[in-house]
């Protein structure tokens, strides 16, 4: 019968400044690991070295379709005008976006050089963390199977994404990074910890991909499922497992026989296999995270709280013996077929307010230059108005954030020279064709993240990557 | 020769015992016993599990019942009758239930108050639809509208649901959502286009998907696509071409084929102009939830609408009227050869299991096909199905050396034939079970919104995309199931999609906290209402443990573990964990008292009783 592990929390020690001050310093010593840890000798020497090689991907993925060109809109005068004629009663107001002006780019060979554009009026955090140097742009990205001209889209001869403009389908094909197929079993982000596990983790109990937003595919791999937090208690322990009365102990027995039976139907075999990670999982991190305290204030709303969990799970990176860790954090309500403006102004204070304060904790925990915040969703929309809002659509910007680890201040990828009805990416509507493949986005994540821009692995990972990128310099150029 | 050969595979394997005589040997080491005979057992055990799958829920007497029908006149004929009569029985509404217990508790719905600050009135369509499910006696319509529901997706998110402002015809709004889901339970014993027509006009799908007030194209406005994707994507056709029985066609290089394009989206957005709420001006974002969307013709695009890129595509000629041009799409999706295998699959993974074979689907289909998508007769098809029905199977066993029958073996289809029970079903048939009563107002069980409790709650799917993909596939090893006998080659478990790591400890601590409490003071669930200006109320849900208490004390342990195998588990225990259980539980109690909730506790959140 599997017994299940359960420690005494009054015996851990809780001097968690230190750990603190050490999570991604390397300065942190590990006396209580070997202790607590049933771990091989390998894993158990792996864990005992001090993590200064970490690093942490984060996620931000909005599901429905963030509308991105009201998220980051052009403001050459010229540009302005052809965004205004397109966008109608769904443009902002060029004063309400004056505050957050930006450059382009500061690089002469950039598409973007000598162009100014401007954040929506409510990311002035995000604006800042763009002009400090800390948050970069990647201009109009979007699945593809291969590069794509508008001759050969409408050609219908070469191999596009399934299912397009659909949620379901985008959702998918942004997270498997298998844009051509609708059996993809395992996300790009899974396949890549699945590679890096047996260097990158020594915790038996705790997978490095960690889902702040129930079971993922991004995270999912071949064989590798993420461990799903709950944003504000991050891994409960059942009630009542290892209790003392009669129920409970009959509840705790109960509980080892289903979780480590083996069932011939499958369903049931899943079934009690989360719930055996589920137990094993929540004693181990409740052991390493739970007496966490982050300065940093992050705000209260769910997307906050998701954030904040995030960070005190980096935090305990050594201690949970994980030199690397990805999160997928997802937030809905982004599909504003109506009411987009109240509704987006809404939805991105509270991104502004997240990601700032995510970005405050990093610098908190002395993780610069090891944590790389990346933003997916679904599609942009259009750029013309339905009369309430906008419809969903196909390339769109976004927002990458690592202080010390990205390249910020500039805007990489194509930002459209025009959004004019008819321009040169313009399929109809104002739904424009992506001339940055997410494989090239994660690419460069991924390449940043340890994996090497010409090996099989990337192939692996990312398996229309060769479509885009020969593996040699960087994909787009946006990590440092 | 092939089913023979599946059937081999797949059908046959070997689950639970149940035993049956008084004096057999059990494997734990001593004894279960009933008097029943092989054929009342087999009978129980064959009404529990229809049972299961065709109501929110019932009573170890209700199955009796059943089976005692069974006896009489034969499995397919006793389900056959009862499903007719269930079709007989007035359908409850859930508006006027939520009504009636409002002015139950004192409310005076004429009176201009603010009946959600101070009586938490929209809450009540929840503790309507909760009530429903659990004491009316047409469960089988109520379980298809609930099905219903989860295709033609909408949810109370809106902040006007939670209005007591009156509409342009004295509704309040917070009655909104309760005249959605009417529709669906009244829908339910009609045809699928006269049910697509409805939720098209109702202006809380209108709200939702935003078709309401969605006007012809100007300039570089163009008309909202919304309603006109999902109507095809999720409530008809689906994004792929099928065959009858709903196997994936094929191109010649043997990929995929869409069933239509963006122009496709575009062009029906076009149909959807004009419409906007009641008694309201063309425009104006007053919803008036409790009548049909109207149309004003000047805002309707009057052009041309050519189709005809669909499969069953038409054209629709210039200067159409609005209505009649959403009959002609609403008959044109009908038709579609996708439609019927599309609409039944999801009907049959609401009802027995989630990755039915190619034939069960075509079977359902045909009757969709010769039905114009009549609900009732899918319904009874697919329940009745043998696909459904044979896929449980029981046999004697009989003693080497008295040739006495001493047991029931029981078989499932497992893996490619089960479902995991959705949360919602799976409180309702707990409660069901243990009889649950409570002290509130006319006996109701009043219970509220239980999203964060058990992960899944009426009225709170979070999108139009249900609480869970029809298609989700499930992860690691599940996803890398190479299934036999299984629709589209592909094994998919929708409901897991609720599954995670923290759920599935949120709905064990949820079952856990209330049968201690039941246990501790007779309440299995407290509901307190009140504070600042609001009215004070509290309703407490009870259950009866003393039926089974008392197989315990006539029958003893295994006799008990035999029934709640049956009733709670829909036989699905292994040996291995009825001797696991029966130990534990045997070994670990204190006092006769401990045995009936300390066994409830140590199988309910076995994989065996939730997976179906």
């Amino acid at each position: 019968m599997n017994e299940k592990k359960l420690f005494d929390q009054a015996t851990v020690d809780t001097n968690r400044r230190s750990v603190l001050k050490g999570a991604c310093a390397g300065m942190l010593t590990t006396p209580l690991l070997s202790q607590m840890l049933a771990m091989t000798t390998t894993r158990a020497a792996l864990a005992a070295e001090p993590q200064s090689d970490f690093k942490a991907l984060v996620c931000l993925f909005l599901f429905g379709g963030n509308d991105s060109h009201n998220m980051l809109a052009p403001m050459e005068p010229s540009e302005f005008a052809d965004y205004q004629t397109v966008r109608t009663n769904i443009a902002l107001p060029e004063v309400e976006l004056q505050p957050n002006l930006i450059f382009g780019s500061s690089n002469p060979a950039s598409p973007q050089f000598g162009r100014r554009f401007a954040f929506h009026p409510s990311l002035p955090k995000v604006t800042d963390l763009y002009r400090s140097g800390s948050l970069a742009v990647v201009g109009n990205v979007g699945t593809l199977v291969q590069p794509l001209t508008i001759a050969q889209y409408e050609s219908n001869q070469y191999p596009k994404p399934v299912g397009l403009f659909s949620h379901s389908s985008h959702q998918r094909n942004w997270q498997t990074a298998m844009p051509q197929s609708r059996d993809a079993l395992s996300g790009w982000a899974g396949r890549m910890a699945e590679i890096l596990s047996d260097t990158a983790n020594s915790n038996p109990a705790l997978s490095i991909n960690y889902s702040i937003d129930g079971e993922n595919l991004m995270l999912t791999g071949d064989q590798l499922v993420p461990f799903v937090l709950n944003r504000g208690s991050g891994a409960r322990l059942m009630d009542g497992y290892g209790g003392n009365s009669v129920l409970d102990r009959i509840l705790t027995r109960a509980t080892d026989s289903i979780t480590s039976a083996t069932y011939a139907n499958l369903l049931q075999q899943s079934y009690a296999q989360t719930k055996d990670r589920a137990i094993d999982g929540a004693i181990e991190y409740n052991l390493r995270v739970n007496e966490i305290e982050l300065a940093t204030q992050f705000p209260s709303t769910g997307l906050g709280q998701e954030f904040e969990r995030a960070a005190k799970t980096i935090a305990a990176q050594a201690a949970l013996g994980q030199s690397r860790q990805l999160f997928f954090i997802g937030d809905g309500n982004w599909d504003n077929h109506q009411n987009l403006l109240t509704t987006q102004q809404r939805n991105l204070e509270e991104v502004d307010d997240a990601l700032k304060a995510f970005h405050d904790a990093v610098i908190e925990l002395g993780c610069q230059g090891q944590v790389t915040t990346f933003l997916a969703s679904d599609f942009a929309r259009t750029l013309t108005s339905n009369g309430r809002g906008s419809d969903h659509a196909w390339g769109g910007n976004m927002l990458v954030m690592g202080p010390g680890a990205v390249n910020g201040g500039e805007i990489y990828g194509e930002y459209p020279i025009t959004l004019a009805t008819g321009g040169p990416l313009d399929i109809g509507r104002g739904r424009l064709l992506p001339t940055v493949s997410t494989d090239q986005y994660y690419g460069e994540l991924a390449s940043w993240f340890g994996v090497s821009g010409s090996s099989v692995e990337m192939e692996q990972i990312l398996p229309n990557v060769r479509n885009f990128w020969d593996g040699t310099n960087q994909p787009i150029g946006f990590m440092a | 020769m092939i089913q023979a050969r599946l059937r081999e595979i797949l059908f046959l394997l070997f689950i639970s015992i149940v035993y049956i005589d008084s004096h057999a040997e059990a494997p734990g080491g001593t004894l279960a016993a009933t008097n029943a005979s092989f054929d009342q057992i087999m009978a129980e055990a064959r009404a529990a599990r229809f049972l299961q799958q065709s109501t929110f829920g019932y009573t170890k007497t209700q199955a009796e019942q059943l089976a005692s029908r069974i006896i009489e006149v034969g499995q397919r004929a006793a389900f056959e009758q009862w499903i007719d009569g269930q079709f007989l029985l007035t359908p409850t509404l859930h508006l006027s239930t939520m009504r009636e217990m409002l002015v139950d508790d004192g409310v005076d719905l004429d009176d201009g108050e603010n009946h959600v600050s101070i009586y938490n009135a929209d809450d009540y369509r929840y503790h309507a639809w909760w009530d429903i499910a659990l004491n009316s006696p047409d469960q089988l319509t109520q379980r298809i509208a609930w099905a219903l529901a989860q295709i033609f997706v909408v949810n109370d998110f809106d902040s006007r649901y939670r209005s007591s402002d009156p509409d342009a015809f004295g509704v309040l709004r917070y009655f909104g959502a309760s005249y959605y889901y009417d529709t669906l339970v009244q829908g339910s014993s009609g045809s699928y286009p006269a049910l697509l027509e409805a939720v098209s006009k109702h202006p809380v799908m209108g709200e939702f998907l935003s078709h309401v007030n969605n006007r012809k194209a100007s300039g570089s406005r163009f008309p909202d696509e919304n309603f006109a994707r999902e109507i095809m994507q999720l409530f008809s056709i689906g994004i792929h071409e099928l065959a009858p029985n709903g196997e994936l066609l094929l191109d010649d290089s043997g990929g995929l084929i869409e069933t239509y394009s963006n122009a496709t989206i575009r062009t029906l957005a076009r149909v959807f102009t004009g419409w906007h709420y009641a008694g309201e001006s063309p425009g104006r974002n007053n919803p008036t939830w409790s009548q049909p969307m109207v149309v004003d013709p000047s805002r309707h695009d009057e052009d041309e609408k050519d189709l005809t890129d669909l499969r069953n595509g038409i054209l629709i000629p210039a200067a159409t009227a609005a209505e009649q041009e959403l009959t002609l799409v609403v008959n044109m999706l009908t038709g579609h050869p996708n439609t019927a295998p599309f609409i039944s699959r999801l009907l049959i993974q609401r009802f027995t299991m989630s990755s039915p074979p190619a034939a069960y689907v075509e079977e359902v289909a045909d009757v969709f096909r010769a039905t114009n998508g009549n609900f009732q007769a899918v319904v009874k098809t697919l329940l009745l199905s043998e696909h459904n029905l044979d896929n449980y199977e029981y046999q004697p066993i009989v003693s080497t050396r008295s040739g006495r029958t001493i047991g029931m073996q029981i078989f499932n289809g497992g893996t490619e034939r089960t479902r995991l029970i959705e949360p919602v079903i799976r409180l309702t048939q707990f409660l069901k079970l243990f009889n649950a009563s409570s002290d509130y107002t006319g006996g109701r069980i009043a219970l509220p919104n239980l999203e964060d409790d058990i992960g899944q709650s009426p009225y709170r799917s979070p999108t139009v995309f249900n609480f869970y993909s029809p298609f989700y596939p499930g992860i690691p090893p599940l996803s890398d199931y190479v299934p036999i006998d299984v629709v589209q080659d592909t094994l998919v478990v929708p409901e897991f999609e609720l599954v995670d790591t923290t759920t599935i400890i949120d709905s064990a601590d949820f079952y856990r906290e209330w049968i201690l409490d039941a246990l501790d003071d007779g309440n299995f669930f407290r509901l307190q209402y009140g504070g600042g200006n609001r009215v004070e109320r509290e309703m407490n849900v009870l259950l009866d443990f003393q039926p089974w208490q008392n197989i315990l004390d006539r029958q003893r342990m295994r006799a008990l573990l035999d029934q709640l195998n049956i009733h709670l588990c829909g036989g699905n225990f292994t040996q291995d964990f009825l001797r696991d259980v029966y130990r534990i539980v045997r070994s670990e109690a204190e006092s006769p008292s401990d045995y009936v909730p300390g066994t409830i506790l140590a199988i309910l959140e076995s994989p065996a009783c939730l997976v179906r």
